[in-house]
């Protein structure tokens, strides 16, 4: 339906409408909204008068509560000087009364003039040894211990100290820099002022330290969420190459990345994407290669996201794709690490979802699916023979079932005379046309398929004997299908398995049905017209406002590595459609101990 | 649909979708739900102006039969073929009528032969032949042939021995043309052309017969292999039907018979030879043979030049190589010295031959070998060309043949040694 939609578009030249923006309306627009609720539900108070009397304080404090934290947030409140004050408010955020995961330690710091602080933080998202040993052991036994340097007893005077902190309306903000800068061995330290700060922090892992007589809090890096090592690639393996696959930790992602790419250059953009709950997303690439306009264009569809859950990798392609209709993957989703270093050096951008393992690459163009990073890490003939086998795999996957109904339906005189008769007698007993044959067939297949992932690990083999016996001996014993059709499934089926990107994949599951229905149509000429309409689609297609179809539709330079794979010391330039800072990749002669025989003879 | 592109987004579909409802599935067929028609056969007709007869495809027989049943055709057997014979006007008139017995949609894509009775062939064919080049479903690669006897009769008993399938048996039959001399190359689309061109003036069919009962030939002397032609191949055994020799036509007339050897030496000179085995009589030894395996070397040369009252010279070069696979005398023709010796025997046999076949052709005066495609280079215009009229004058051309031989291989044997004791 999507693809037909998308077509529908194509045809009346006319690009599919955002849909309107809701949630870029003005504040003014919420407070009013708010207001309208609140009065709503004075009114209904004032109706509940028949309630028992007991029950109206608590409901009064929870609605007070949830204005508080409805205010703390959307105002964005300030931390307050007052540390007993802000305990109560981030009380009140953090729900301690029914939630018992947020942890609020209070405790005194061992200067001279001891000073009263708070830790906060959830408790299983952060690392006990750090907060024991990095926090408050060198804020409550330790701290003393630099008051007895005398270089140090000279600076600061701890009365002076205190008396300015009565004083000054910023509170004691030199005792705050002093256990910012002095006390706390932390690795990352960051200043937060406001409660949402305070709160996204918690929530993150990270623990966060008040301290009595200032506005300000420090959150001190402590994240110890459970997470996966890294582990080898399930859905991309590789024979030759690294046998490493990205984990559900963004860190761990970013630094795999890094381990391979190891220059200056390389940037790393955190981007919170979302709304209710912030997803922490980085964007990486490589300063000196990347067209800025690229960049700028995923960090603009990245911030412009205002939605619930964006937590999976899959769901933000949905939100940043350029046609949400179209059939055909726009963005590149691997588990990779080298590959995303290898489009990232050819000028591409990653970008990484915390919590998934897959990282997508943007631009993508319909060449760079049907590649795998095996194309490369082969001597270049067999890359190429790899590429030729995928083609023929796509070309099968998506034709097959369609060619064999359109020949055996409509142009038989295509079919050797013996096969036709072979066929022919296969079929006697069936008594189903082709085209049911054909659907039951395939809708088995996706039947298998889809039972194969969704079901448990443990009766994985049931689902072999159900499939090959009852499907591929019984259903032609049983005459529903001639056993010719099984192999054309099968052959469909394995055609399809080579299509190495999974969102492609799934794309020409679906649009194998279309070419049927047209093939049972219109015999060869519905499949020519679909052919037709499908690469008028394609080539309209722009991920990231690069052609889809590039380098072929249009044709700009490239080096020898789209339809086939050249050989790598002939991989001199980056692709020209991403116009990349730097086109050049490598010098023409690259292998520095080729002689050269005669002029010009260093590339062949 | 709320909004308005979606709203025409959806009136697209809607109509693609209803433009697919519009083909209405036409020309859609089941294959188990057509009669395919594997040969034709056209006779002189006893109750109608033609027999037809159509070899229709048992399929369940060659699919499902599984060496179970042989080949049983004929008279209604369950075998993998059904020959049905039909009075009528017309061939397509014919298949109309097929379409009354058969319960399956008659189909004639995959014929594989044509085949015409000697004597409806001799009292012309072209009503018959011409208006099937413009219908869709017949097959332009179906060989034509000429049954010697009755069409009707020779595909009813001709059944397929090695084969299960008849289409099959009939396609490697006339596939012979590749291997061997005795064989012409006539399918329909050639056998057409060439009948409708100015420049041959008639065609060659296959000429096909059942085996004969009776001896055909009185004494045991000495015969070339090539003197035969269909239904006078003594034998016995083997498949029903014998595919050697070819019919002469002439504006649509068959008027006369070339034998193996004559198809030979003309397929050499028109360039459709492939490949055969020729045994010559070693002159030093004439009880013996010297066989060799011959092969074209380059495609016949033709030159043309016209004499002042329109007499047109023809020298036809034929170019052949080919290896030694038999010397029964033990002369030692292997010998690098002798090998000329060798090469211009079979030289002498070649020559002999194909001149035998053009004095022949000039006697039917027809022009079996496309000489006429040659002879029309030296004519500027169509009307110039049309106005000579080469059928007319190509019982009086003057042809000469040149044959070059030459032998590249002699066989697994270095030397030969008389066999002693």
């Amino acid at each position: 339906m999507f693809w037909w939609q998308s077509l529908a578009d194509f045809l009346l030249f006319k690009e599919p409408q955002e849909p309107p923006t809701e949630f870029v309306a003005g504040a003014e627009d919420r407070q009013q909204q708010r207001q309208e609720r609140t009065e709503k539900q004075d009114q209904k108070a004032g109706r509940d008068e028949v309630q028992p009397d007991e029950v109206r304080p608590a409901a009064q404090k929870a609605a007070r509560d949830a204005e508080t934290r409805e205010t703390v947030f959307e105002m964005e409140a300030s931390l307050s000087n007052d540390l007993d004050q802000n305990k109560k408010v981030l009380e009140n955020v953090f729900r301690t009364d029914i939630n018992d995961d947020p942890i609020i330690r209070v405790f005194t710091i061992g200067t001279d003039n001891p000073v009263r602080a708070m830790l906060v933080f959830y408790d299983g998202l952060s690392n006990k040894t750090i907060q024991n040993f990095a926090i408050l052991q060198p804020l409550m036994l330790l701290s003393g211990l630099r008051e007895d340097d005398p270089k140090r007893k000279n600076q600061t005077d701890q009365k002076t100290n205190k008396k300015q902190a009565e004083k000054s309306p910023k509170g004691n903000s030199e005792y705050f820099d002093r256990v910012k800068d002095a006390l706390l061995p932390g690795n990352q330290v960051q200043t937060v002022t406001t409660y949402k700060e305070v709160a996204a922090a918690v929530l993150s892992g990270d623990s966060v330290l008040l301290v009595d007589g200032s506005d300000r809090a420090l959150s001190i890096e402590t994240k110890a969420w459970p997470n996966r090592g890294v582990q080898r690639p399930e859905v991309e393996s590789v024979v030759r190459g690294p046998q490493e696959a990205f984990t559900e930790q963004i860190r761990i992602n970013i630094a795999l990345v890094r381990k391979i790419i190891r220059k200056a250059s390389l940037i790393t953009e955190f981007i919170k994407v979302g709304d209710m709950t912030e997803t922490q997303c980085a964007i990486m690439y490589l300063d000196d290669v990347v067209n800025p306009a690229i960049v700028s264009e995923v960090k603009r569809r990245l911030k412009s996201i205002k939605a619930d859950y964006v937590q999976e990798s899959g769901l933000l392609e949905n939100f940043i794709e350029d046609k949400h209709y179209g059939m055909a993957p726009q963005v590149l989703a691997t588990e990779r690490p080298d590959r995303v270093a290898a489009n990232i050096m050819e000028g591409q951008v990653a970008i990484f979802v915390n919590g998934n393992p897959y990282v997508m690459i943007v631009p993508m163009t319909f060449f760079g699916l049907i590649q795998s990073s095996e194309d490369a890490y082969v001597r270049w003939p067999f890359g190429s023979l790899l590429r030729l086998v995928r083609w023929f795999g796509l070309g099968l996957a998506l034709f097959l079932p369609a060619l064999y109904i359109a020949v055996t339906t409509y142009h038989q005189e295509f079919i050797p005379t013996d096969l036709l008769l072979a066929m022919t007698g296969a079929r006697e007993k069936v008594p189903f046309p082709t085209i049911i044959e054909v659907l039951l067939m395939e809708v088995s297949f996706e039947l298998i398929r889809e039972a194969g992932i969704r079901m448990p690990g443990v009766v994985g083999t049931t689902l072999g004997i159900i499939g090959a016996l009852i499907l591929g001996q019984a259903a032609v014993a049983a005459n529903i299908v001639s056993p010719i059709l099984i192999v054309i499934v099968a052959v469909t089926a394995i055609g399809g398995f080579t299509v190495p990107a999974y969102g492609l994949g799934l794309s020409v599951r679906m649009q194998r049905f279309i070419y049927i229905l047209l093939a049972a149509v219109m015999g060869l000429f519905g499949i020519v017209v679909g052919i037709f309409l499908h690469v008028a689609f394609l080539v309209n297609l722009r991920s990231f406002g690069v052609p889809y179809m590039a380098p072929v539709a249009p044709t700009t330079g490239s080096s020898p590595d789209y339809f086939l794979r050249g050989p790598v010391w002939r991989q001199e330039r980056r692709p020209d459609y991403l116009d990349p800072l730097r086109g050049r990749r490598q010098p023409r002669i690259s292998r520095g101990w080729w002689r050269m025989r005669r002029k010009g003879g260093g590339g062949s | 649909m709320r909004r308005g592109p979606e709203k025409r987004a959806l009136l697209v579909v809607t109509v693609l979708l209803l433009a697919g409802v519009l083909t209405g599935c036409w020309s859609y067929g089941e294959p188990d739900e057509i009669a395919w028609v594997q040969a034709i056969g056209l006779d002189k007709g006893e109750q109608n102006r033609i027999t037809v007869t159509f070899v229709v495809a048992v399929p369940k027989a060659i699919a499902g039969g599984g060496g179970g049943q042989p080949a049983q055709g004929g008279e209604g057997g369950a075998g993998t073929f059904q020959p049905i014979s039909f009075e009528a006007e017309t061939l397509l008139g014919a298949r109309e009528l097929l379409n009354s017995v058969m319960d399956r949609r008659v189909n004639l894509s995959h014929t594989r032969w044509i085949v015409f009775g000697r004597e409806l062939a001799e009292e012309g064919i072209s009503r018959y032949l011409a208006p099937l080049i413009r219908f869709r479903e017949f097959r332009h690669s179906t060989t034509v042939i000429v049954a010697q006897g009755r069409a009707a009769e020779l595909l009813e008993k001709g059944q397929p021995v090695l084969e299960d399938s008849a289409s099959k048996y009939y396609d490697l039959m006339a596939r012979g043309w590749r291997y061997t001399e005795f064989i012409p190359f006539t399918p329909f689309h050639l056998f057409y052309s060439k009948a409708k061109s100015p420049g041959y003036g008639g065609g060659i069919a296959a000429l096909a017969a059942l085996e004969k009962k009776e001896p055909v030939f009185p004494n045991a002397s000495a015969k070339p292999k090539g003197v035969y032609y269909a239904g006078h191949l003594p034998r016995k055994g083997g498949g029903k039907i014998e595919l050697i020799g070819a019919a002469v036509f002439k504006k649509g007339r068959m008027v006369g018979v070339l034998n193996g050897s004559e198809v030979g030496a003309m397929k050499m000179l028109s360039g459709t030879f492939r490949q055969t085995v020729v045994d010559v009589a070693d002159p030093r030894s004439p009880q013996d043979f010297v066989i060799v395996e011959i092969h074209p070397r380059q495609p016949p040369q033709i030159d043309v030049s016209l004499r002042d009252d329109g007499t047109a010279e023809i020298s036809a070069g034929v170019s052949l190589e080919g290896d030694v696979i038999s010397i029964q005398s033990g002369v030692e023709y292997d010998n690098p010295e002798n090998i000329h010796l060798a090469e211009s025997l079979i030289e002498r046999d070649l020559k002999r031959k194909m001149e035998k076949t053009v004095t022949k052709s000039q006697e039917m005066e027809v022009d079996i070998f496309g000489f006429g495609d040659h002879v029309k280079k030296k004519f500027a215009t169509w009307p110039a060309w049309m106005e000579y009229n080469w059928p007319e004058r190509f019982p009086d051309a003057v042809i000469r043949v040149r044959v070059d031989f030459k032998i590249r291989r002699i066989g697994l044997v270095h030397e030969s040694f008389p066999v002693r004791g």
